[in-house]
């Protein structure tokens, strides 16, 4: 049974066309990566779930509940959490508000401020700072604690890796089967192939806004990908 | 020196009207990012229901200052979801010409039902009784009561922003509209909880004008002015701002009034520009908001 399901989604930003007919499906408790080189559509992809795109074409399921034309907070109201690109923190707000925001949908589940502090205990001690007095790595757990804070069945994380050192970037990854142990599923946007191929169970390679490549990510090798990458047919 | 104690006294007094008048602009400027052009009407809206109120139904003054606020709240709510949500967006113009609209469905309606005539809620011996507060030193009652008001809605504003859920919802929409509804915040119910809250502040600020001086259907304009006047002053966007900026408009309009009577309104005004020239972000310009 599957949690998420996309079909054949062409996605249009007025007259261009940023997606073609991708197609998804993500099991619950899963981590699937959608790579891909800039301008192939993969933050297109997420925000066309989250219901930040307005003209699409085909269908988006979460359990069976269909999502297509929802308004954002509808869509983070069925169960789907957004980390978005660059963070997007609130900067008027502490640490803790930042995370209390993601709480207003008021959905029930295992994730509330404590449970997110015991993730991410510097969080707690940093509470009442302004999230803009934050390192990188601070910003991205509160960008994905802000997020856990909707209960979502399903987060969407757009480039979490971007522009954080690479020894934070692993400690933040390690934390992702934390995440996805109480059966939340992942949607991972990532750059750094090898990285991809490591920690997701599923892959998708997009390429100008079509799926080039799809399946379990340990039935691909980095070779593979990346001849994908730059068109050639996988051998 | 007891001259100059006077003047002081009076400009804050009147002062604090003037912060009652910018603090709906101030909140709907905030968290909408909405220039509401009507707003000098919706005092007066709010000072005629008042008028409604405490003398067509003869229910009083303070009942007129509790009923009020709460109609103008259900009106600026509504208001908010059925029509100014459908133009608010990226372009700041369709906003502009919508409240310029209304401005003058309000003033035309108001005209129609209330007549040209200037009217005053009378509240009897509490308007000429004066407090003395050092020898020589004296300010009016009622100066006084509005001032408490105004300390007391500013307060109550700012926990509201800074202590509550919708609060903390207000600052993140105004922050950053599309990702707070990635988050789940409800954004056109927000939107008309932030008018709401703002029509309400005009209620308050109608009804105490209409005991200040009297009023017409056409005299929301000039509150337009020192609402604007308000909040470039005391910093575009804080609450605290707007008490800042209703005294210092107030001490100016008074200090100037000493001066010459003809120089009272321009006084307020020059000091807006002074303002404008060496503090272009206001007194409270941002990092101190909310």
């Amino acid at each position: 049974m599957s949690l998420l399901q996309v079909e054949r989604l062409n996605a249009f930003y007025g007259d261009f066309q940023a997606l073609f007919d991708v197609s998804l499906d993500v099991a619950p408790g899963t981590i699937s990566a959608v790579i891909g080189p800039n301008g192939a559509g993969k933050t297109t992809l997420l925000r066309a779930i989250a219901g930040g795109v307005r003209k699409l074409d085909g269908a988006i399921t979460l359990k069976s509940e269909p999502l297509r034309g929802l308004a954002p907070e509808a869509i983070t109201r069925k169960g789907i959490g957004l980390v978005p690109e660059g963070r997007r923190l609130f900067p008027s707000l502490t640490v803790r508000e930042n995370l209390l925001i993601g709480g207003s949908p008021k959905r029930s589940g295992p994730w509330d401020l404590n449970a997110v502090h015991d993730l991410f205990p510097i969080l707690k001690e940093r509470g009442h700072h302004m999230s803009t007095e934050l390192s990188g790595g601070q910003q991205q757990m509160v960008a994905i604690g802000r997020a856990l804070m909707t209960n979502p069945d399903l987060i969407l994380c757009d480039e979490i890796s971007l522009g954080l050192a690479p020894t934070i970037v692993e400690d933040i990854y390690a934390l992702l089967p934390k995440i996805t142990d109480n059966g939340t599923a992942l949607i991972i946007v990532e750059q750094d192939v090898g990285r991809a191929l490591r920690s997701a169970t599923r892959v998708s390679c997009l390429m100008e806004g079509r799926v080039v490549l799809q399946g379990p990510a340990d039935a691909y090798s980095f070779d593979e990908v990346a001849a994908a990458y730059f068109g050639a047919p996988a051998a | 020196m007891t001259e100059l104690m006077n003047i002081a006294v009076q400009g804050i007094a009147i002062g604090g009207l003037y912060a009652l008048f910018a603090a709906g602009l101030s909140i709907v400027f905030g968290v909408l990012r909405l220039v509401n052009l009507a707003h000098g009407d919706m005092i007066i809206l709010g000072a005629f229901t008042g008028y409604v109120v405490a003398v067509s139904a003869g229910m009083g003054f303070f009942a007129a200052l509790v009923i009020a606020p709460i109609l103008m709240g259900f009106v600026g709510y509504w208001l908010q979801r059925l029509l100014l949500n459908r133009v608010i967006g990226k372009d700041i113009l369709p906003p502009l010409l919508v409240t310029f609209g209304l401005s003058m469905m309000i003033q035309n309606a108001l005209l129609l039902v209330f007549t040209a005539d200037s009217r005053k809620i009378a509240l009897g011996e509490i308007e000429v009784a004066s407090v003395q507060l050092a020898p020589g030193v004296a300010v009016g009652s009622y100066g006084l009561i509005v001032l408490a008001v105004a300390v007391a809605l500013i307060g109550a504003l700012h926990l509201i922003f800074t202590r509550t859920a919708i609060g903390r919802a207000f600052r993140a929409t105004a922050d950053d509209f599309e990702t707070a509804r990635h988050m789940g915040i409800p954004t056109p119910h927000v939107f008309g909880l932030a008018t709401g809250l703002a029509l309400m502040a005009c209620g308050i600020a109608g009804v105490l004008l209409a005991v200040w001086t009297s009023f017409t259907p056409l005299s929301g304009t000039a509150r337009l002015l020192i609402a604007f006047e308000v909040i470039v002053i005391g910093g575009i966007g804080s609450i605290w701002g707007t008490l800042i900026g209703g005294f210092l408009l107030g001490l100016a309009q008074a200090i100037g009034g000493a001066i010459n009577p003809e120089f009272q309104m321009l006084a307020g005004h020059l000091a807006f520009l002074v303002i404008l020239v060496l503090m272009p972000g206001g007194i409270l310009a941002k990092g101190a908001r909310a």
